[in-house]
């Protein structure tokens, strides 16, 4: 553990001194930013408190943003270390291949935890400044609620990526793979079940078996989390009337999310103990 | 003595393709062992197996009297080695000691021992090929090992560094540590290393000291000698039935001899008292030993191949 603690150490050093830090931190501190500072302008003038129009707000953009962003940290961390050269110079030192895939994953989840920290410590000062402190307690709690549910998508997607990386040992292969996952999770899947839903003449898919579906998609559950969580969300999100049938508990959806960051990082931990350097 | 690196039958397939195949091969400890062979001769996988990156196919591999395993005892330099280059020196040295669980005070010096002191500091990116190659020899010595591997080590130094790096195998050697490198540069080898093991499409053809596999290989021996003018037909005669061919030079004769005939002809040529004014013996090279086995030995015939 001690060595994978030092290669995350190493990790997030090269993205400091190659500027992977402030670019991620500097794209969701400018997301929050704008989110923020329109206030509520995307709803119109509306009794809710800003905070939590925020949190709405940056819910729906970190479902894209964040799972490209974690994605785009972690595609090549294996496939273009093995391509490069230098994957062959640090498994001949006694660090075996599951504490190098741990290292790099906890590496590039500091760096993405400390970019999703700061963008939305941002959007709730610019929210403070304007509302001159007058936040209700709900609202701090969706924000929380948020940031964690933003953090574990950005694991599930790291670790998403990590397994992309640990099947090719091409770069060029790696970034197509995670580009798919990106289209898969983020944007198809979701069409695909409308288009189901809206198949389904005869109600054949019974509401267990649409929220077991929704269990296959983390950005999905990033979603339910935050849009039917704390702070009253679901009222502004316009998911009410879900947060009270999904029959999916918050216990079981962070369960799911955990979920999705352990089997894809178990999976690369798998393909890296295969793959011959 | 157990041996520093025992192999035994050791075979590696890759699908169809056979990267190493039956290889026999013992280096004590304090050894110096050339492995050379043309490029795709199963060198760097024969390495790997010996780092536990790749697991053989058949026969036994040990290392430092055990399996292979990555281990803070051995020290490994990969063929153009290649580091992040945002990185400097000194925290590339400081990441792989902590790796291997070594002070990361020692940095400083091992840098010196390379000649990279006052460059630590600076990116990776900056460097030369040759200074990239001696912060990779830098971090093979981390821990002290017990046993370097060592691939193309030389590959990218000019001379300068060339010789320095062997000065500072000697070093290693002289404190204990077992070296094993690949090299093309073969001249070089000579001098430094006490056996030499010859591999050609994952097969070891030869294996043992350089004076060995010459006999093994019977390549003749040139002796150059220089007479003085006026006796030339006198001792043609006398050293009958060898022929000498006259060189370039003034007063030259090459005569060629089998090895084993190499001391009577050595008696007979300095038994020409006041005739003979100059002596030179060439003896066959490393390169001319690597030829020969590269050429002859075809076959899976082995040659020395133990202790």
């Amino acid at each position: 553990m001690i060595r994978s603690l030092t290669l995350a150490a190493m990790e997030i050093r090269m993205g400091l001194r190659n500027r992977w830090v402030l670019a991620t931190t500097l794209l969701m501190a400018t997301l929050s930013f704008a989110l923020a500072a329109l206030g509520s302008a995307p709803t119109g003038v509306i009794d809710v408190d800003l905070l939590l129009i925020t949190v709405v707000s940056l819910s729906s953009l970190s479902v894209f943003f964040v799972p490209l962003i974690a994605l785009l940290l972690s595609h090549d961390s294996i496939a273009g270390e093995v391509e490069q050269g230098t994957m062959l110079l640090l498994v001949s030192y006694p660090i075996s291949r599951s504490e190098v895939v741990i290292g790099k994953f906890i590496g590039q989840f500091l760096i993405i935890t400390l970019a999703i920290i700061v963008g939305l410590s941002l959007a709730a000062v610019v929210v403070l400044f304007k509302t001159d402190g007058g936040i209700i307690f709900e609202s701090w709690l969706a924000l929380l609620n948020l940031g964690g549910a933003t953090i574990a998508l950005g694991a599930c997607f790291v670790a998403l990526g990590l397994w992309a990386s640990s099947m090719v040992k091409q770069r060029a292969a790696a970034a197509g793979i995670a580009i798919s996952l990106w289209l898969f999770f983020a944007v198809l899947f979701d069409l695909g079940l409308l288009s189901i839903l809206v198949s389904d003449v005869g109600s054949f898919i019974s509401a267990e078996v649409f929220n077991g579906l929704l269990l296959l998609n983390p950005t999905d559950i990033f979603r339910i989390i935050n849009e039917t969580g704390a702070g009253g969300t679901s009222l502004v999100s316009g998911m009410a009337g879900l947060s009270a049938k999904t029959g999916l508990s918050h216990t079981v959806l962070w369960a799911a999310l955990g979920l999705w960051i352990v089997i894809p990082l178990v999976l690369a931990v798998r393909n890296f103990k295969r793959k011959d350097l | 003595m157990t041996p520093s690196i025992k192999l035994s039958g050791a075979s590696k397939y890759f699908g169809d393709h056979t990267a190493v195949d039956h290889v026999n091969l013992d280096v004590l400890p304090g050894e110096c062992v050339a492995l050379v062979g043309h490029n795709g001769a199963g060198k760097t996988t024969l390495f790997k197996m010996l780092l536990g990156l790749v697991s053989p196919s058949s026969g036994v591999v040990e290392v430092l009297g055990q399996a292979p395993s990555q281990s803070k005892k051995i020290g490994f330099l990969p063929e153009s080695v290649i580091f992040q280059r945002a990185m400097t020196g000194l925290e590339l040295l400081h990441f792989f000691s902590k790796l291997k669980n070594a002070p990361i005070e020692n940095c400083p010096e091992l840098l010196e021992q390379v000649g990279l002191d006052g460059v630590g500091h600076k990116a990776v990116g900056t460097y030369s090929k040759g200074m990239r190659q001696r912060l990779g020899l830098a971090q093979a010595l981390i821990g002290s090992p017990d046993l370097l591997i060592l691939d193309e080590p030389t590959s990218g130094l000019d001379p300068s560094s060339r010789r320095g790096f062997y000065r500072l195998l000697d070093e290693m050697r002289g404190n204990g540590t077992t070296i094993i490198l690949s090299s093309h540069a073969l001249t070089e080898l000579e001098a430094y290393t006490s056996r030499v093991a010859i591999m050609k499409s994952g097969k070891l053809l030869a294996y043992g000291q350089l004076s060995d596999l010459a006999e093994k290989s019977n390549l003749p021996v040139s002796i150059d000698i220089q007479f003085s003018a006026d006796k030339k037909d006198h001792i043609l005669l006398q050293l009958k039935p060898y022929e000498l061919v006259p060189l370039e030079r003034d007063n030259w004769f090459r005569l060629t001899c089998p090895v084993q005939e190499k001391m009577h002809v050595l008696q007979r040529v300095t038994f020409l008292e006041g005739v003979v004014r100059n002596i030179k013996i060439n003896e066959p090279t490393l390169d001319n030993v690597y030829e020969y086995f590269q050429q002859t030995k075809d076959d899976n015939s082995e040659v020395g191949g133990g202790l």
